[in-house]
């Protein structure tokens, strides 16, 4: 149910083959992607609605203006503005997409082998199809709360191009910060030795929707809380198990005979990926 | 070292209950389960989970203005369902989840669940070590006025607050929950979080810790599915919950009712 991709997300993915050594001019490329109300695509999800966990029900409330967890939303968005045009940047630009592929290449350093839809075809599905998952749990959650965006209640610059759909899509929780811990799980429970490595990718992820100033940070805390629930629901779903099944045979052969990513920029990304520093 | 960190982390996770709570001071002692995991398969909260905040930070002052506003709760239904929440034992923790899966669980009816929520406890505490140790984030209790809902001096001020252990338990013992009885995934999982909040409510955590708690816990299922003895079990204990489910007694619908009002997420000012 995500919306159809651009052919957009090739260049931008061959654009970023060495994920944030460069910083390729791309801001225009990742908009559509952002929209979170767009993060209903072509993939329809394992679960049925009566299996999907209402995360209005699950997570904390959203902040509200004047509450002491709203005026730290807004001061990590002013502060975190002083990443613009560095590293961690260009990274936040780079985790815009969620394309099946992207996020193969993103989990690769994690998980020490170079995946692709090629060598992991059903980790391609899956990661396309728990997103969707992620973001129908979230619905509920961000038509309740109407959370907006902090880059509408604050000045500073946000890592992609303003438009009317992002201004008018809810924040909280984050949709890229549900579907990627609910993708980080599903690898680090095909890769059980790279928990840590796969997670802090995961957790980064979502973190980069606070450095390109789209989400605030509370969105990003309750679209882990989501997608962890999904993650459980998803496992009531034998479609999924199957998947994961031979998902796992894939990706060990690829662990075994697949080429390994560039260490340098691997140790770049291990960097760009530590827990980020609040003020 | 693997044994001994384990070995430390099961005491740790012990000793506050068993010093703290009513419930636990009458209570057999815990067995000291060994986790499913390898310090290998362990993820590390350290690079899970975001950074604990410090004094000055923003994230502080939510902390500290949330913990001073929650006073509020004290002597009220929420802060003596902190007070049970204490208790982590996997009888405890199979009877806080009773309402939620729609069958009342016991370790006679489901005895491979209780195994195994006391073992996944275990490895919810060992991925939480390194970062408790690393950030030896001090209580919130110890920074602002206010009663607690358990007692101060059972030990509880000398140990670290972030990431909590109580909602990393919680939070992986909802997972697999979740997981056993999918239907219900949203009753289990909003009873998890509020066991988590208990902490909060209860004033001996702070809300970023119980926060990370649910980032750390998840780390933890995921790893959980690389064990071959923990997916064993799980198939065990969903028969003991399928079975449970369909021929067991029932939780009190009235007490039940009383729980989901009071597990609703905390409003937070």
């Amino acid at each position: 149910m995500r919306k159809p991709e651009a052919g957009v997300y090739a260049l931008m993915a061959l654009l970023l083959a060495t994920a944030c050594a460069v910083a390729p001019e791309h801001k225009t490329l990742t908009m559509s992607a952002s929209d979170p109300a767009a993060m209903k695509g072509e993939s329809a999800g394992y679960l049925s609605a009566a299996m999907t966990p209402d995360a209005s029900l699950i997570i904390p409330p959203a902040p509200v203006e004047g509450d002491q967890r709203n005026n730290a939303d807004w001061s990590i968005f002013r502060t975190t503005r002083s990443y613009e045009g560095s590293d961690r940047w260009k990274l936040a630009q780079n985790d815009d997409s969620y394309k099946p592929e992207d996020l193969l290449k993103d989990f690769s350093c994690a998980m020490g082998v170079e995946l692709t839809p090629k060598n992991a075809p059903t980790a391609a599905v899956i990661l396309a199809r728990v997103g969707t998952d992620a973001s129908n749990a979230a619905v509920g959650a961000k038509n309740k709360y109407k959370r907006t965006r902090p880059f509408l209640h604050n000045p500073g610059n946000i890592c992609i191009e303003r438009s009317e759909g992002l201004s008018k899509s809810f924040d909280y929780p984050s949709g890229h910060a549900s579907s990627s811990w609910v993708e980080g799980l599903a690898m680090a429970e095909l890769a059980p030795d790279r928990g840590s490595q796969i997670l802090q990718r995961a957790r980064a992820y979502g973190e980069s929707r606070i450095v390109c100033g789209l989400h605030n940070w509370s969105a990003v805390e309750a679209g882990r809380t989501n997608g962890a629930t999904v993650f459980a629901a998803l496992h009531g779903s034998k479609e999924f198990t199957a998947d994961m099944a031979r998902a796992r045979t894939e990706i060990d052969a690829a662990r075994k005979t697949g080429k390994a990513p560039d260490a340098a920029m691997c140790a770049k990304e291990a960097e760009l990926t530590k827990p980020l520093p609040i003020k | 070292m693997k044994r001994a960190v384990i070995l430390a982390c099961a005491l740790a996770l012990a000793a506050p209950a068993l010093a703290q709570t009513p419930q636990a001071s009458t209570s057999p002692a815990p067995a000291r389960a060994r986790g499913f995991l390898t310090p290998v398969t362990t993820p590390d909260a350290f690079a899970t989970i975001p950074p604990a905040p410090r004094e000055g930070e923003p994230r502080n002052d939510t902390d500290w203005a949330i913990f001073r506003a929650t006073r509020a709760l004290e002597g009220t239904d929420r802060w003596k369902l902190a007070q049970n929440d204490d208790n982590y034992r996997p009888a405890a923790l199979m009877s806080d989840f009773s309402c939620a899966v729609g069958a009342q669980l016991t370790p006679e009816n489901a005895p491979t669940l209780a195994s195994m929520l006391g073992r996944t406890t275990v490895d919810a505490g060992s991925a939480a070590s390194r970062a408790k140790d690393i950030y030896q984030r001090t209580r919130p209790f110890l920074h602002n006025p206010g009663n607690i809902c358990i007692d101060r001096n059972g030990g509880i001020a000398e140990s670290y607050d972030y990431p909590s252990g109580h909602s990393s338990l919680s939070w992986t013992a909802g997972l697999v929950l979740a997981e056993l009885a999918p239907d219900r995934v949203s009753q289990i999982m909003a009873r998890a979080r509020a066991y988590g909040e208990s902490r909060v409510v209860c004033g001996v955590h702070n809300w970023s810790a119980v926060e990370a708690g649910r980032t750390n816990g998840a780390g933890v299922y995921a790893g959980l599915h690389g064990s071959a003895e923990f997916m064993a079990a799980m198939s065990k204990a969903r028969e003991e919950i399928d079975t449970a489910r369909k021929s067991g007694p029932k939780p009190d619908a009235a007490m039940c009712a009383k729980e989901t009002d009071l597990t609703k997420p905390l409003v937070l000012k």
